[in-house]
């Protein structure tokens, strides 16, 4: 009953609002990218169980009986995932590095503030 | 000949970074030709009909194709010439350095590929890298204010993707495929609309906010309108990339319209997001913002005849990602040369450009002739068939309020160019930027007056509009004119309610709020009204 309720998708779709909670609730911006990658990570999690059930080997060797292994898509399609998630957090890291220079604060209000009174 | 859809894609991005690595000083010229041929290119695809470009040679669903059809082909005429006239506008201007040539030049393959894209994954991937080179190019300058709206355009952006991926998820879950052509045919199949709601309605949440729907375009003015960013980066933005997530919308609906069929949803959703669009657009003073907010309401525009229930709606719907393609960019290009000129941002300092430049005050008329709907403008051409065949009080209001609008927040630009200056001085522009603007003024016209012949070629749909027509709207318009004039004299005394109007604007965590609160509402939409 209670592995049940522990699936992969159901702890994804968890770990996805978690993520969603980090970046509509957290006024801090570094909060606010950890939380992106918490949804990152929650997406990674959902594709590569996706199709793949326990008995189920990874889908690496030669003469593999197709229906005893995991579907390799996701999980191929999940390194590019990864690749663009790591980059895309990277950029938001260095562009919060020098916002945190220009504006002297990690709020998203304070920063807004003074945004607008530049206008 | 076949068209090997991929030197679209690979072009741009290829010859930009070679010229970048080699730093050849005729780099500027190079560009140019390339850009040049990409448009020839795309020029001659109209009306070959659809045409399938395997990129391995595997065929669907386990390999990846490029696929081109008349509305493709219409988003990479649009593309392959706004970046043209880009390149050869920035040919003299001091920030068009190599690198920045790299990341635009970039962005048009990025831009190609989404448009010819068949592919899920491919379309959240070509859109995150897309995402990533945009906030870079508004924040190419580096000062404070970029700084702020370039990080919230990147980090709204991937809050959405992450929906769209997750739809993604659960679409491959249920089918095990990712191109659109098999998913197309398993979703005609299905009989059990349910299982899809989930998927759609996180698909849907990713494409409105780039598309920049009602209550997700809190980052559009921001991303559009920043102050620093080169004019020729927000013309791009405003003429072809919010239009991406337009494009996108059409396709899903496409997609599933078997199973799913809101088209009345959309319908609100268009009216809401163009009424909103132009009562932020009134309130500001800010040439830029203007201009950005602007869009929101014509994307609005947009909406409405895309979910029209009539295949007229339809084409004045597309039609019109064309012409505001055109009269937007031209728009953000004038604005760019007014603020050089004024060294002011704020409208009401600009005074007297008739005195300053004749050419300039011409091409801004037409762009305005266009986004206000005049007959023999693009605009007049597209907004006739988006609101074709719509009978009843209710949307003759909608959209004469809405004509309204746009006419009330453009009367400042007629401003602009007719009011006095005591001591005009004349308009620096170069020989290049001169070129540009005038056959982009051109092509505005162009596109209203030769609207049926053009709508032919392009989507192959025949929008009738003669010259009675034509004529016999020019009553109408010039009442509306008189109309809207008389309500700029009345809103512009509520200094007010405008101020009030101008500061609502929503933090970063509010947008989020506003990307869930929309995700949640289409899926109860979905679920109990459907």
């Amino acid at each position: 009953m209670i592995s049940k309720i522990i699936s992969p998708e159901n702890v994804s779709i968890v770990l996805f609002f978690i993520g969603v909670y980090g970046v509509t609730a957290r006024r801090n911006i570094f909060k606010t990218i950890m939380g992106l990658s918490i949804m990152q990570a929650a997406l990674i999690l959902f594709f590569l169980s996706m199709h793949a059930e326990n008995a189920i080997s990874a889908p690496i060797g030669i003469g593999l009986d197709a229906t005893q292994i995991a579907d390799p898509v996701p999980q191929a399609l999940m390194i590019t995932a990864i690749v663009v998630g790591i980059s895309t957090t990277a950029v938001s890291l260095t562009m919060f590095v020098t916002l945190y220079h220009k504006y002297g604060t990690t709020n998203w209000n304070k920063v807004k503030k003074k945004r607008g009174e530049m206008d | 000949m076949t068209p090997h859809l991929i030197g679209f894609i690979l072009l741009p991005i290829v010859a930009s970074l070679t010229l970048y690595i080699f730093k050849n000083t005729k780099f500027r010229v190079i560009s140019v030709a390339i850009e040049l041929f990409l448009f020839l290119v795309s020029v001659s695809f109209i009306q070959t009909g659809s045409h399938f470009d395997l990129l391995v040679n595997v065929p669907l669903p386990y390999g990846m194709a490029l696929k081109l059809d008349s509305l493709s082909g219409a988003m990479l005429l649009l593309n392959n010439f706004l970046f043209l006239a880009m390149t050869v506008y920035s040919i003299k201007r001091p920030y068009a350095n190599q690198l920045f040539m790299f990341i635009f030049l970039s962005l048009q393959g990025l831009i190609n590929a989404l448009f010819l894209s068949t592919d899920f994954f491919n379309v959240y991937i070509l859109i995150e890298v897309a995402t990533i080179a945009v906030s870079i190019l508004i924040m190419y300058k580096k000062d404070s204010q970029s700084m702020y709206d370039g990080m919230i355009y990147l980090l709204v952006n991937m809050v959405a993707m992450a929906f769209f991926l997750f739809g993604i998820g659960f679409l491959y879950k249920q089918y095990g495929v990712l191109d659109f052509v098999t998913i197309g045919a398993l979703i005609e199949k299905s009989n059990t609309p349910e299982t899809l709601y989930l998927p759609y309605a996180l698909l849907i949440t990713g494409v409105s906010l780039k598309a920049a729907l009602m209550p997700l375009f809190s980052w559009l003015p921001k991303a559009h309108g920043t102050a620093s960013a080169p004019a020729v980066v927000s013309a791009i933005l405003s003429g072809i990339f919010v239009k991406v997530g337009v494009y996108m919308l059409i396709r899903l609906q496409i997609l599933f319209n078997p199973a799913i069929d809101i088209q009345s949803f959309f319908l609100f959703l268009g009216f809401l997001t163009a009424i909103a669009g132009f009562v932020f657009a009134i309130s500001h003073t800010d040439i830029k913002l203007i201009l950005a907010y602007h869009t929101v309401s014509q994307i609005g525009l947009i909406l409405i005849g895309i979910s029209g229930s009539s295949e007229l709606n339809f084409l004045g719907g597309t039609y019109h990602i064309l012409s505001h393609g055109v009269f937007k960019s031209l728009f953000f290009l004038s604005s760019g040369l007014l603020v050089q000129h004024y060294k002011t941002r704020k409208i009401k300092h600009m005074t007297g450009l008739w005195q300053s430049s004749k050419w300039l005050s011409l091409v801004l008329m037409s762009a305005i002739l266009s986004i206000t709907g005049a007959p023999f403008f693009s605009g007049g051409y597209a907004k006739y068939f988006i609101s074709y065949g719509y009978q009843g009080l209710a949307y003759d209001a909608l959209f004469l309020v809405i004509n309204l609008g746009t006419m009330v927040s453009f009367i400042k630009f007629i401003h602009v160019i007719f009011s006095k200056n005591e001591n005009p001085e004349p308009v620096v522009i170069d020989p290049f930027q001169r070129t540009v603007i005038t056959i982009m003024g051109l092509t505005c016209f162009i596109l209203g007056t030769f609207g049926p012949f053009l709508s032919n070629a392009i989507f192959g749909i025949s929008g009738q509009m003669t010259l009675t027509d034509q004529i016999g709207k020019l009553p109408t318009y010039l009442l509306t004119y008189a109309l809207a004039y008389g309500i700029y004299a009345l809103i512009s005394k509520q200094k007010v309610v405008l101020r009030k109007i101008r500061s609502l604007e929503l933090s970063f965590n509010s947008i989020n709020l506003a990307v869930v609160s929309f995700f949640f509402a289409t899926l109860a939409y979905l679920t109990y009204l459907h």
